[in-house]
């Protein structure tokens, strides 16, 4: 189910009114509430293809079972160890199963044995036979991040999920642990919401404490940059997927770009800010995805504004285990690389995204290879060094971006040659939408880069005048979400 | 603010918001005819269609049609003439929604450069957007109308002043304002010779055609000036056999434009520029009058 489709509309409503409004049962005890919630997103989730509903369960059942046995206290660290890294093979194996079955196979396999293997695992295309689920890259890091915090508590559990002592507790954990692996607002596309963040929240929710002003502002954001900003980009930017570039002016060409640049931006941070509105509406506080990355000086500071849950993921469930910056120089180097390869390939089963990841990843180690302490000495943002910083970031993240748009490795040839060889001269209506349809994503970043905004306005205008002025700009951006929508359209990270 | 107070007051000022756009795009008077992607164009020119409840004449076509905005029609005293020529794709998907359409309009001009194309993903994307509550709502709610789009009204607007420009430019130096060379004249499609196109688009425009004349819908066809790139092809082909067999006349609007003297200007090469195109209905309102007069 889209959030941004009608029966979506209808769903929340029921699934509202029932979770505060409904029998006494469901809405008056936290068993109740969470249960409701639980059984609503996998509604949700099976909405288009109710055999998905089986693999959901099947995780959430396996990741239950695990995670209670790790925390159980009289467990041997051996037999701590082994069931960790079973948990881990099985997460990770319905991952691989799904979505790289093709790539692995391609890989491992010798030549002749692949050209057997091909028809059963490709189609004509070349594409995956294999449907990927969506969602599965976000709700298998969730149950790695559940399995792995089980582990570390050592038997003492952690706020909000500790060991089970008798039979109802032990129904409350597998429902808590099903919650946390399904609840609706993150389970297609994040954010990636760790165990730690999450149990210590569940609990009875009241209709009186729903925080409407954050929920109300972070839907409505979410939906315009999602609706209005990203879905009439998008009308633009499918020239670069479907090859329609090539006889593009060069000036089209580079506006295409950063149009693309802005859209995946808008799509993917409107989804979370929906995510976190949509959570609120339940009592539920998800973690901050974005940050204005636009603004990053550098890019260490990029993968700390941008798709925050999964850089913190990786920091803690990959880059740490693997020694982190404790190892020397040159190993912090390569696990930069090996982390940001392996979030490329998280995005999907194709080596444009491995070299997207690779090529961050080699930025990054530049960076602290050139400047050791980039990240605690970074330039201020608007001093020259700082200006110089966002530029050259923003363009070449702007840049690689090309990887995830373009079809493959020849269309990226393709595009360059054309920025040297196209034409002269201008197509205006592309040019006019591209420019219209970036400008709120340029002018939040513009904001966000002055130096306390949002404070210097209150103190201006104060309080009461500035909160209405807020009030004003979201009743606009409402108004634009009615009037001015692109034509619906996925998400761009359900495909990862 | 209280806690709370700042959720209403953006649900009330939207509201508020909302009835105050409405009523200035109702008194605004004519809403746009161009649209700022070729998405919200089409479905400018599909409201404009569904949305009338009779209509004298309706151009069927690709975007070459499109550039004949109806109000280019108002000084040959036409009737209410509605364009269905739609940006990336042919007459076949307009003449769907024509047939689909009651009443049918009383005279059906199709364009015939791009007849035999095939219905491809952008008609596919165009049938959701006709069956999506938002189009549906838009019938009654003008507020979800393609033209009230905030967007819309905006390049609409740069548009108009562009093309007002432009046509300044050409009243003063019409030789050199061309932007492209004026393609060579081609030579009129004949009946006859049907080059190899796909049975399934023939079969299909075939039924489409034969369902506006069981409804006795007059039908046309008519050539728009190719541009730098189109060359005649099977297209012309077709629309010779299928006018032979529906008895339609065939107009050659570039055959007429070249004859007049009328310097054809493209914005990009393909697409008629508004002075152009401003001429060339006028032009093909005086063949279609004149084609009528005959049984």
């Amino acid at each position: 189910m889209l959030f941004n489709s009608w029966s979506f509309l209808v769903f929340l409503v029921v699934v509202f009114a029932g979770y505060y409004f409904g029998p006494r049962r469901v809405s008056a005890t936290a068993t109740g509430q969470v249960l409701w919630l639980t059984v609503a997103s996998f509604l949700f989730y099976g909405w288009k293809d109710p055999n998905l509903v089986l693999l959901l369960m099947a995780a959430c059942a396996l990741n239950a079972f695990v995670s209670r046995r790790l925390l159980r206290s009289d467990l041997d660290p051996r037999t701590r160890f082994r069931t960790l890294l079973a948990a881990l093979t099985v997460n990770l194996g319905f991952l691989a199963f799904f979505k790289y079955a093709s790539l692995l196979a391609r890989l491992v396999m010798p030549a002749s044995w692949w050209e057997s293997a091909k028809p059963w695992l490709e189609n004509e295309n070349g594409g995956s036979i294999i449907p990927l689920p969506v969602g599965i890259s976000f709700f298998t890091f969730q149950g790695i991040s559940l399995v792995v915090d089980s582990y570390r508590a050592d038997g003492e559990g952690f706020p909000g999920l500790t060991p089970p002592r008798n039979a109802g507790e032990t129904r409350w954990f597998h429902q808590k642990v099903w919650f946390f692996k399904a609840f609706f607002p993150q389970l297609v596309a994040g954010p990636i919401v760790k165990a730690g963040e999450f149990f210590h929240q569940i609990g009875r929710k009241h209709f009186a404490n729903i925080d409407w002003d954050d929920a109300v502002k972070k839907l409505v954001a979410g939906f315009f940059l999602k609706m209005v900003v990203a879905d009439n980009l998008q009308q633009v930017t499918v020239a670069l997927k479907e090859g329609a570039f090539l006889e593009m002016p060069k000036i089209n060409l580079i506006a295409l770009l950063y149009a693309f640049s802005f859209q995946i931006y808008a799509d993917f941070c409107g989804y979370s800010m929906i995510a976190m509105g949509l959570a609120r509406l339940f009592g539920y506080q998800l973690p901050l995805n974005f940050n204005h990355p636009y603004i990053s000086r550098n890019f260490t500071e990029f993968w700390r504004r941008w798709h925050i849950s999964l850089s913190s993921w990786l920091r803690e469930y990959l880059y740490f285990p693997l020694g982190g910056n404790r190892k020397g120089a040159a190993r912090t180097y390569l696990n930069l690389f090996v982390v940001m390869f392996l979030g490329g390939l998280w995005h999907g089963a194709a080596w444009k995204y491995a070299v997207w990841g690779s090529a961050h990843g080699v930025f990054l180690a530049l960076e602290r290879l050139f400047a050791r302490s980039a990240t605690r000495q970074s330039p201020k943002g608007w001093s020259p060094a700082g200006l110089l910083g966002m530029f050259i970031t923003f363009n070449l993240v702007s840049g690689l971006w090309l990887l995830f748009q373009l079809k493959d490795f020849g269309h990226v040839i393709a595009y360059v040659r054309c920025l040297a060889h196209n034409p002269g001269g201008m197509l205006p209506q592309p040019l006019f939408v591209i420019a219209l349809f970036s400008s709120p994503v340029i002018l939040q970043h513009l904001w966000a880069a002055l130096p306390d905004g949002g404070d210097r306005l209150r103190g201006i205008t104060g309080p009461r005048l500035a909160a209405w002025t807020e009030a004003a700009l979201y009743a606009v951006l409402m108004l634009l979400i009615v009037v001015n929508s692109g034509p619906p359209g996925e998400f761009i990270y359900f495909q990862f | 603010m209280k806690p709370g107070r700042q959720a209403l007051a953006i649900v009330l000022l939207a509201f508020a918001l909302a009835a105050a756009y409405s009523l200035w795009c109702d008194f605004s008077g004519q809403g746009p005819e161009f649209a700022e992607d070729p998405y919200n164009a089409n479905l400018l020119r599909l409201e404009n269609f569904q949305f009338k409840d009779s209509l004298n004449v309706v151009l069927v076509g690709s975007s070459l049609t499109g550039r004949l905005v109806p109000r280019y029609f108002a000084p040959a005293d036409t009737g209410s003439v509605a364009n269905l020529g739609l940006d990336a794709s042919g007459p076949l998907f307009g003449l769907k929604v024509v047939a689909g359409h009651t009443p049918a309009p009383r005279l059906v001009l199709i364009e015939a450069n791009l007849l035999a194309k095939p219905p491809d993903a952008n008609e596919s994307e165009l049938t959701i957007a006709m069956d999506s509550l938002e189009f549906r709502l838009a019938r009654y709610c003008p507020l979800f109308r393609t033209a009230n789009r905030v967007s819309t009204r905006l390049y609409a607007w740069l548009k108009a002043g562009q093309d007002a420009a432009l046509e300044r430019r050409i009243e003063v130096r019409p030789k050199e304002s061309a932007s492209f060379p004026t393609p060579a004249p081609v030579v009129t499609s004949s009946p006859g010779e049907v080059a190899p196109t796909a049975s399934a688009v023939k079969s299909l425009l075939r039924a489409r055609l034969q369902s506006l004349r069981d409804r006795r819908a007059r039908i046309m066809f008519f050539r728009m000036p190719p541009g730098r790139y189109s060359k005649a092809g099977s297209a012309t082909d077709l629309a010779g056999e299928l006018a032979a067999e529906f008895h339609a006349p065939i107009l050659d609007l570039y055959q007429a434009l070249n004859a007049r003297g009328v310097v054809l200007v493209y914005t990009d090469g393909v697409h008629l520029a508004a002075p152009s195109a401003r001429r060339a209905a006028a032009v093909l309102a005086e063949l279609w009058k004149e084609a009528e007069k005959q049984p």
